[in-house]
């Protein structure tokens, strides 16, 4: 954002996000391992710390997976979002210790190098009661690693945003590979339902919210009909906009979120500068548009972020005719100041 | 099969070992041709980017280069 790189942004939000971050990770831990440990007494600490870690890992994975939908549902769940990328990396670290362990404890006895042995001490491609699993394991840890390893703000300046965003959907392919990982893996010896309930629970659930919201924002792509005079297209009425708060339209290619503040209209790309979130789901915040993701700001006028920062949101004109809300969907450059339109008769 | 995993193995620690020397020149100099933004970022911000960079050099090499000649 234009000042020099610290390497953990921490702010009380985001401190408090950590806080209940670390007391569910434990009450998920404590759970999972008195469960074990009444299931299986004779179990070793080595065996308990490869389960507990990958139960973990895979909690903490279906959760960041499903925060996006959820979000998008009903914005009560935007705080989850804030700070998933701690979540990401903690989820990054006890896959890496359950990985480090069982390369520890199955593949460090033979005189075959550790890492080659995860791909050669097993090559029963044919057989699916007796899969190479752990290679599903190796490659998705490979990719919760170079997700993790970019997840800092200079990867996203420096690989540009595209393409970072396109690494992080590789999160998707990780998860694929997880969960063969498990269903080709522990589930082919571990006899109770439970764990196939859960995991297909898991699936059912992801895929299905995803399928949810994706169906809900192609509805709302199409039926965010405008009726055009002029340049001007009509995008809603004043009241249907709550204060501080925005409409989001998509007209031709131009994703627009339509603020609402103080009496007045102002719109601005809906994407934000820093990784593309949904500016029109967030609020403003001490006159500034927050965005819901990572809290980046931008003044609604001019689309630019209060001073430090210098980042430009691309910015459109406005129009209040009699009730109605008119936007030009020919977007101005980025950080172009544009006269806020207000509401006829209301104090100027 | 033995040979390709290891010849991979291989290749994967020689790129990683020359991802590593091009952190260690980085931290030098050349990091504050890559982005601007870094001069004056703490030691710690160094450390957390070192996975990155040592995996991901190539990426970071281009930038180094063309950069350069407007030093
Ligand atoms: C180097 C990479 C990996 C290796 C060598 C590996 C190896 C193994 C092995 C040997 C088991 C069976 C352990 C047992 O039941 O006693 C296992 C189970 C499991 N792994 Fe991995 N794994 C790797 C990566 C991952 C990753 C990235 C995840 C995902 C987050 C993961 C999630 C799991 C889960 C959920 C189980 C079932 C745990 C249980 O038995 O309760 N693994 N893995
Ligand atoms: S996407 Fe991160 S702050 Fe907007």
């Amino acid at each position: 954002m234009g000042v020099s790189y610290q390497a953990i942004l921490w702010n009380k939000s985001k401190k408090r996000y950590d806080l209940w971050m670390s007391l569910f990770i434990i009450l998920v831990l404590a759970v999972f391992v008195l469960a074990q440990m009444t299931l299986h007494p004779s179990i070793t600490i080595e065996t308990l710390i490869i389960r507990a870690t990958a139960f973990t890992a895979i909690t903490l994975l279906h959760i960041i997976l499903i925060i996006g939908p959820l979000c998008r549902l009903d914005s009560r769940f935007l705080p989850l979002l804030y700070n998933r990328r701690h979540l990401g990396v903690t989820m990054f670290l006890f896959a890496l210790v359950h990985g480090l362990f069982c390369i520890i404890q199955f593949h460090t006895l033979g005189d075959t190098n550790p890492i080659a042995s995860v791909f050669l001490s097993n090559q029963n491609y044919q057989e699916i009661s007796e899969f190479p699993f752990q290679i599903l394991g190796f490659l998705a840890l490979v990719i919760l690693l170079l997700m993790a390893a970019t997840s800092h703000d200079f990867w996203l300046k420096n690989l540009t945003p595209r393409i970072w965003k396109g690494l992080h959907m590789a999160v998707y392919i990780a998860y694929a590979l997880v969960v063969g990982h498990v269903a080709l893996g522990t589930l082919q010896y571990e006899s109770k339902p439970l764990y196939w309930v859960m995991l297909l629970g898991g699936f059912v659930v992801i895929a299905g919210l995803q399928i949810f919201t994706g169906l809900r924002e192609v509805k709302r792509l199409r039926s965010t009909s405008e009726k055009t005079k002029d340049k001007f297209v009509k995008v809603c009425n004043f009241d249907d906009i709550e204060d501080s708060r925005a409409k989001i339209v998509t007209i031709g290619s131009e994703n627009i979120a339509v603020f609402r503040y103080d009496g007045q209209i102002s719109a601005v790309s809906n994407l934000c500068r820093h990784q593309l979130g949904p500016l029109g789901e967030g609020k403003i915040v001490d006159g500034c548009i927050t965005c819901p993701w990572h809290g980046y700001q931008y003044f609604p006028h001019n689309g630019q972020s209060p001073p430090p920062f210098n980042e430009k949101l691309k910015t459109y004109e406005v129009n209040i005719r009699g009730n109605d809300v008119w936007v030009d969907p020919k977007p101005k450059p980025p950080g172009t100041f544009i006269q806020p339109a207000k509401l006829e008769g209301s104090a100027s | 099969m033995e040979g390709l995993v290891n010849i991979c193995l291989w290749l994967a620690a020689a790129y990683l070992l020359v991802g590593l020397i091009f952190y260690l020149v980085c931290l030098v100099r050349g990091m504050q041709t890559i982005d601007p933004d870094t001069v004056g970022a703490p030691v710690s911000f160094r450390l957390i980017i070192a996975p990155g960079v040592i995996i991901l050099w190539p990426a970071l090499v281009g930038k180094w280069r063309t950069k350069k000649p407007s030093e």
